[in-house]
């Protein structure tokens, strides 16, 4: 069963999943660009100079997408499953209600988990072959925020689209938007570290929240 | 499904979360209006601080007995500060104070140095540029390297981006002959080429020592500056200043300013109290008679005069900070609410007490929410609810209105 759920949902969100990797392949590669030409117009010495002395940010072209990806593939996944109620069908499968959303939710989660995890790890390999590991770091701490961000904006817009009523989804959106506000405040590289452990806690608590609107959906709330 | 109340609950302390941030921070937009202080110079002539407050024409110039001054006046009153508009003027006395002076003496001995409560707490890559102290050039050059400082010292061949083994060794031997005791605490230096001259950095070691580490003529040169002996160092200041009098500030555990004297690396202590670092900022602006320190706190501005020879406060004067509206607004309906704080650059949430008078809002909301839905409610819930009302307030209660009833 679990097998056949998760092949549904590949069949919804494949050709998204096909578009968000060339987006960050192309992003990736026109940072790389930037980064060749800027250190080909600065020298590489000032550009060194210039990360450390500025706080300057090899990555910040990457900041608002891992965000777009996360809540598009929240709508692109659940949307179809509200548009004419398609959900009730899906929760009258025979399995535990809260164990199909937790699998649609964990196979969006493991979806974006591994594109973020695929360029950060490009993003990361690339600035190492030119900078040291400090630097390295700098920028991945910089980033991580960003890719939390595309996480907590999937699983927050996945509780909106689930959500059956209208007035309640606008609702909702209100603390959302709070919340993920305070993934994007600061990009100085670093800053973030100590408010990882917050992110974490309100990436792991929004998991739940889709089970709450499914059950009000399941209680058959207009 | 099993669970439901229990997530029910996750959603209100998660939005409860978002609106203590949200719903204060929107407010403070709308009624914060920050606090404006007049420019403010300690004279070396009427020995008085002298104020300019106000813009375009309605600018007032005054000393602290009230005297009012004129612009022109206001430009004599303050000849080390405006000397250049005195000597356009032709208006420049040739001595102050018995002391015959030049604008080239005042420029000479004229600072400014600013202490913001960000610079002990901002994130930091860890590398560190070491400029040549002594290469013979007016100008400072960038050596092509970079270092880190961990449980030993390595420089980074930035070309390369490899380590520099002998050059690590060579700085790595003179620094343990020296006495440093790795891994190192902080370094603090400014590698910023258009400054006068180089002094590198100064780094404290494990065991609280201060050393002064800079390269001339291509060797280490490391001293150890034996301010860790005397004080508990927590923070130091550079700065480069014409005179070479001094290498920068050091700042001690409880917040006590010292000046580190060049070369001898004497301690002079500021005749200030104590500044905290993590709530106030402080600015320097001395010249060859005084120092006028304004140290800006959340409470107000505090202006001390020292003596530029020894130091030693001379006067001093407060401003205390007008409350605006957001601080009576925020004293009666925000008892608690969450910030980012201000004190650092890291992204830190920070929980704000305001008054308990506050509470009295939160109590007022309690009983309204406990009035409206004690028909509709069990007693048991009513009675939890309004506690959380009364200790979360409006965003306690806006999340709980966030979520909709069962049918």
């Amino acid at each position: 069963m679990y097998r056949s759920l998760i092949f549904k949902e590949w069949i919804k969100t494949r050709r998204f999943i096909l578009l968000s990797g060339v987006a960050f392949a192309a992003l990736i590669a026109y940072i790389f660009l930037w980064l060749a030409q800027t250190s080909g117009s600065m020298g590489i010495v000032n550009l060194w100079e210039t990360i450390i002395s500025k706080e300057f940010s090899l990555v910040g072209h990457v900041k608002y997408l891992p965000l777009a990806v996360g809540l598009l593939l929240a709508v692109v996944q659940l949307a179809p499953e509200m548009q004419s109620k398609r959900l009730k069908l899906t929760l009258h499968l025979p399995m535990n209600e809260t164990r199909i959303i937790c699998t649609m939710l964990g196979y969006g989660l493991a979806t974006l988990l591994m594109l973020f995890t695929l360029a950060t790890l490009a993003l990361v390999a690339g600035i190492s072959v030119h900078f040291s590991r400090e630097i390295a770091l700098s920028n991945f701490l910089t980033a991580l925020p960003w890719f939390l961000g595309g996480l907590q904006a999937y699983l927050l817009c996945a509780w909106i689209c689930l959500e059956p009523v209208w007035r309640q989804r606008i609702f909702y959106a209100i603390p959302a938007a709070c919340v993920l506000f305070s993934f994007y405040g600061s990009a100085s590289p670093g800053a973030y570290v100590a408010y990882l452990p917050f992110m974490l806690f309100f990436i792991a608590a929004s998991f739940f929240f889709s089970l709450h609107a499914a059950a009000r959906f399941k209680d058959g709330e207009q | 499904m099993k669970s439901r109340n229990l997530i029910s609950y996750l959603i209100i302390f998660v939005s409860t979360l978002a609106f203590l941030w949200g719903i204060p921070a929107l407010v403070r937009l709308a009624t914060y209006s920050g606090q404006s202080y007049p420019f403010v110079y300690f004279s070396s002539v009427v020995k008085q601080f002298c104020f300019r407050e106000g813009s375009g024409k309605d600018v007032r110039r005054y000393d602290a007995t009230g005297r009012q001054y004129s612009e022109s006046e206001f430009d004599a009153a303050l000849p080390m500060f405006n000397y250049r508009q005195l000597a356009v003027n032709g208006d420049m006395p040739d001595s102050i104070n018995g002391r015959a002076v030049t604008v080239h003496d005042i420029r000479r001995s004229s600072i400014i140095f600013r202490y913001a409560k960000t610079d002990v707490s901002s994130p930091h890559t860890g590398l560190y540029v070491l400029l040549e102290s002594m290469s013979g050039r007016v100008d400072l050059v960038s050596p092509g390297d970079a270092f880190r400082l961990g449980s030993t010292i390595e420089f980074i061949d930035i070309k390369t981006n490899a380590v520099n083994k002998t050059k690590s060794e060579l700085y790595a031997k003179e620094l343990d002959r020296r006495g440093f005791t790795f891994p190192a605490q902080w370094a603090a230096g400014d590698f910023n080429t258009r400054k006068p001259y180089d002094e590198g950095y100064f780094v404290l070691d494990a065991r609280g020592q201060l050393f002064h580490m800079k390269q001339v003529s291509g060797k280490p040169f490391i001293r150890n500056t034996g301010a860790g002996d005397s004080v508990r160092v927590a923070h130091f200041s550079m700065l480069p200043v014409a005179d070479r009098r001094f290498y920068g500030f050091v700042f001690d555990a409880q917040g006590c300013m010292y000046m580190l004297e060049s070369p001898s690396y004497r301690l002079t202590k500021l005749g200030l109290p104590p500044v905290d670092m993590h709530r106030s900022e402080a600015l320097i602006m001395g010249n060859m008679f005084y120092w006028t320190v304004a140290v800006t706190s959340p409470e107000g501005r505090k202006y001390y005069a020292l003596d530029n020879e020894t130091l030693r406060q001379v006067d001093e004067y407060a401003i205390a900070r007008k409350a605006n509206l957001w601080d009576k607004l925020s004293a009666w309906i925000f008892p608690v609410y969450v910030t980012f704080s201000d004190a650092t650059k890291y992204v830190q949430p920070k929980l704000n007490f305001t008054t308990l008078a506050a509470l009295t809002f939160n109590l007022l909301l309690a009983l309204a929410y406990a009035a409206a839905v004690r028909k509709r409610k069990k007693a048991v819930a009513v009675a939890c609810s309004s506690a959380y009302i009364l200790a979360t307030g409006i965003a306690g209660l806006a999340a709980m209105a966030l979520l909709p009833g069962r049918k």
